[in-house]
């Protein structure tokens, strides 16, 4: 096969998801329009693009984006930080790890909106529960990776740090962090999706505000349009939270995002 | 081997063809259900036997909300839902769906007891004179927001100086009781718990909204539509639970509910049962009322009028039946 044909290989592919979903899109705005879908559960593709346009112009879908964002944030930065430094510990010392991971084997399976009514016994029934449980969901995945990328740093690299005298503060910068940094980019990027997917999930069974609570109203009241229109929303958030992290991804870790030519 | 290969694939024929003898030609029925109080009616129908009266064979389907069920009920997953007043119910109406509301499931009535109240939290509760309500909470279902909202304006509050949370009923329950929140609206119940306890109601529904419809039966395109004669009879059904049911607190009753709902005895003697009407009417006036609410608040397509949305004649044929058998 040739370098031209092989290239144009890759651009069809690349036009495929787009051809698959607009082919979706006029099928649905189609059978839609003709009454072939019933219009109380499938509202056309244009009705929740205008609706989509209308709630972001009206300042109701900001509001609730902003609700929303405001739990995700701190709830990732909570979660993430001690996360990150617990995963250190546990990376570099056995004893820490032997002692804390029949607990973290015990809790981390735990459905972390489960847990949402206990920790409104202790923290009310305001934001700061929303948040805790956020918080919670963002800490296993960054601790769990933070303390794979440890481990699988190789053991010479150890050893020599160890044989030119290195402090131990040279030798979390120098060998510990650059070595796993990898793997804790991918931690936070998978606790960025786990904090929104679980503060959407906390918003639909406590709030009043917010892109979770605006679809489980949109459902109650059986406005579908309205639920697709969030539902893209909520997509776009994570693609977005996703692309960023990715982004930074890339300028801490270059090495590991380039793809090696073939 | 053959001969087993036989017998099974006649046996498998045989269960295809139709069930155990005698149930197949009754016709098979799924009603919605949640483990609520309110659903009394349905539980004493199905256990006293009047659906097989009727000679239908009723499955009843546990459901987590019946606001959020009513696209099963258009496309015919389910036959029959009993709930609440909801938005959802007259936007799928307005929007095409083949559903009517064909009876009553319960009202407020002044003189009867509240299954529903605002309650507020012992400090509230102690304090001289009117004191602000910084924070309520009551649930997301859009006909308890209504009931709340008026409580609160009965109570002569105004609803914008409250920091209003959504909290699910067990938590607010704990939330009110224990300061958290200054206010709340529950139900039954913890209602009752929270008398037990010596708490302060502040307004009870049955006064805030006296004759308010608040939950009804609805039927489903089978029953309305395909086969209005089966439709007839699961009305029959159904309104000869509730006058069962409006019997009240009889061994009997109890002890259906007990067991449908996993209640003791003395919290079912001491709760406050849901009014049901005996004619199975519904008051379009209060229904109305609830639906300018919800389309001011944005939750409503259009307010309908009561010929959308009410199909009368499955009460007015289970009445005439069942009253000329008294």
């Amino acid at each position: 096969m040739s370098r031209r044909e092989s290239n144009r290989q890759v651009v069809d592919s690349r036009w495929i998801p787009a051809i698959v979903v607009s082919i979706a899109l006029v099928s649905w705005e189609g059978s839609a329009r003709l009454g072939a879908l019933p219009g109380f559960l499938f509202s056309s593709p244009t009705i929740v693009i205008s609706t989509l346009v209308q709630s972001l112009a009206s300042g109701e879908m900001f509001r609730h984006i902003a609700a929303t964002l405001l739990r995700v944030i701190p709830g990732l930065l909570l979660g993430a930080i001690p996360g990150f430094a617990l995963g250190i510990g546990m990376g570099l010392s056995p004893q820490l790890r032997r002692g804390l991971d029949p607990l973290l084997a015990a809790v981390h399976p735990i459905p972390k909106i489960a847990i949402l009514p206990l920790v409104m016994i202790f923290l009310g029934v305001g934001e700061a529960s929303r948040i805790a449980v956020a918080s919670v969901a963002a800490f296993f995945p960054m601790l769990i990776n933070t303390m794979a990328g440890i481990r699988q740093i190789d053991p010479i690299y150890f050893q020599v740090a160890e044989n030119y005298g290195a402090s131990r503060l040279k030798l979390l910068t120098r060998v510990v962090l650059p070595g796993s940094l990898p793997l804790v980019l991918s931690g936070l990027r998978l606790a960025a999706n786990v904090t929104l997917l679980v503060t959407i999930s906390a918003e639909i069974v406590m709030a009043d505000v917010g892109l979770g609570s605006f679809v489980w109203l949109a459902w109650e009241t059986l406005r579908v349009e309205l639920l697709y229109a969030t539902l893209i929303v909520i997509s776009t958030l994570g693609i977005t939270l996703t692309a960023s992290l990715r982004f930074l991804q890339s300028a801490l870790a270059p090495w590991e995002v380039a793809e090696p030519r073939r | 081997m053959i001969r087993t290969t036989v017998v099974l694939g006649i046996a498998a024929l045989i269960g295809a063809c139709g069930g155990p003898s005698g149930e197949g030609d009754r016709p098979q029925l799924r009603v919605g259900f949640t483990r609520h109080l309110t659903m009394a009616a349905v539980f004493i129908t199905h256990a006293q036997g009047y659906f097989e009266e009727q000679g239908l064979d009723v499955e009843l389907v546990p459901l987590h909300a019946t606001a959020t069920s009513i696209p099963a009920l258009a496309r015919g997953q389910l036959d029959v839902l009993p709930g609440p007043m909801s938005p959802s119910l007259f936007n799928a109406i307005h929007r095409g769906a083949p559903i009517r509301i064909v009876s009553d499931k319960g009202s407020f009535t002044k003189d009867g007891c509240s299954h529903n109240a605002f309650i507020v939290s012992p400090e509230v509760a102690r304090a001289e004179g009117k004191i602000a309500l910084k924070r309520a909470s009551w649930g997301r279902e859009p006909f308890m927001q209504f009931a709340a909202e008026r409580a609160v304006e009965y109570l002569g509050y105004d609803l914008d100086e409250i920091d209003l949370t959504f909290v699910p009923n067990a938590a607010r329950y704990d939330a009110v009781v224990s300061g958290r929140l200054d206010g709340g609206l529950i139900g039954e119940p913890r209602l009752t718990h929270f008398r037990r306890q010596g708490g302060a109601v502040w307004a009870e529904t049955n006064e805030v909204l006296p004759g308010h419809q608040i939950s009804v039966y609805a039927f489903g395109p089978r029953l309305l539509e395909e086969d209005p004669e089966l439709g007839r009879r699961v009305s029959i059904a159904l309104l000869k639970g509730v006058r069962q049911y409006n019997r009240g607190k009889t061994p009997e009753n109890l002890r259906i509910l007990a067991e449908a709902l996993d209640w003791d005895l003395a919290l079912l003697q001491d709760v406050c049962w849901p009014p049901m009407r005996d004619d199975g009417l519904i008051n379009a006036e209060s229904i109305r009322e609830f639906q300018e609410w919800a389309l001011e608040r944005g939750d409503l397509d259009a307010v309908l009028p009561a010929e959308r949305y009410w199909a009368p004649s499955f009460a007015e044929h289970a009445r005439s039946v069942l009253d000329a058998g008294r």
